[in-house]
């Protein structure tokens, strides 16, 4: 009896092409399957800072009113050297989980934009602040390194 | 030795990881971290009586928290990191025999960063220091070992 024709197998080599291509199948189903959950999960706290609120805010003219009118009430006000600093923030939040099968590794990144403006005795602003620390965060899942 | 053909292992290790999708992870890897930690050697700048608010917010950014001081205000920059491992070390049991108990360990600590400026009651930088509390974020297999100093 010929074996070969007759879809036998002796090895590995001499396996059928419909062999071949089902265990290629099967081991990219199971590399599919290993790979079970991934999430990304965004968050914050607070509105974004817009070019158009901070453009109102001019040293030497603006007043506290101006201030208060177009960011709304500060979420922390300090008495420091003579002046009432006004604290507005903002924080990002990124999140990205990889579920394996034996082993999960998760990652969250926060981080916070923050405004100061300095208000003098006369209710007028001597100097502002801005620092926007959230612009080059990423999605990040590997949580070993930096 | 019978040959099992290389099909029937394929299909053996997806039928495994099924029976394994449902199951908890053996070990789970987290990690939280809040700002990016600053460096002594991107403080140098600062000179005590020399340097500005205004100069250090342009180079560090704003700090996250101002407090006024009877001798004028200090400002705080924060940083924190947080790691956690988890480990269920009966988790391969599972395979066997379903209703093994879990044998679940985790460790986790928060290490937090901070750099407080002193300045004077003119914005000047009166002094200025670090606080490293990093070293107990660590990743760890086992609550009994302590962190690496």
């Amino acid at each position: 009896m010929d074996r070969h024709r007759m879809g036998a197998r002796t090895g590995p080599s001499d396996s059928p092409a419909w062999a071949v291509a089902a265990s290629w199948l099967l081991a990219g189903l199971s590399a599919a399957m290993s790979l079970t959950a991934c999430t990304f999960v965004r968050g914050g706290i607070g509105d974004e800072f817009t070019t158009d609120q901070l453009a109102v805010i001019q040293k030497g003219t603006s007043t506290r009113a101006d201030v208060v009118a177009a960011l709304g009430a500060p979420d922390r006000v300090v008495e420091a050297n003579g002046h009432e600093v006004f604290q507005y923030y903002r924080y990002d939040i990124k999140s990205t989980s990889l579920f394996l099968i034996l082993v999960n590794f998760s990652r969250t990144n926060i981080k916070s934009d923050d405004l100061f403006v300095f208000v003098n005795k006369n209710g007028i602003v001597d100097e502002m602040v801005f620092g926007k620390r959230t612009k080059d965060m990423e999605f990040r899942v590997w949580p070993f390194g930096d | 030795m019978a040959h099992i053909p290389i099909c029937s292992r394929a299909a053996v290790a997806a039928v495994l990881i099924v029976a394994f999708a449902g199951c908890d992870p053996i070990v789970s890897f987290s990690r939280i971290t809040l700002n990016t930690p600053l460096t002594a050697q991107e403080t140098d700048f600062i000179q005590p009586k020399m340097t500005t608010f205004v100069q250090i917010v342009e180079q560090l950014g704003p700090p996250n928290e101002l407090k006024g001081t009877p001798e004028g205000a200090v400002a705080v920059y924060y940083f924190l990191d947080g790691k956690r491992t988890r480990v269920n070390y009966t988790a391969p049991a599972h395979v066997v025999q379903a209703f093994i108990p879990d044998l679940v360990v985790s460790v986790w600590g928060v290490g937090v960063d901070q750099l407080t400026i002193w300045f004077d009651d003119r914005w000047v930088a009166r002094d200025y220091g670090f606080a490293f509390n990093r070293k107990i974020g660590q990743f760890r297999l086992l609550p009994t070992r302590e962190a690496e100093k």
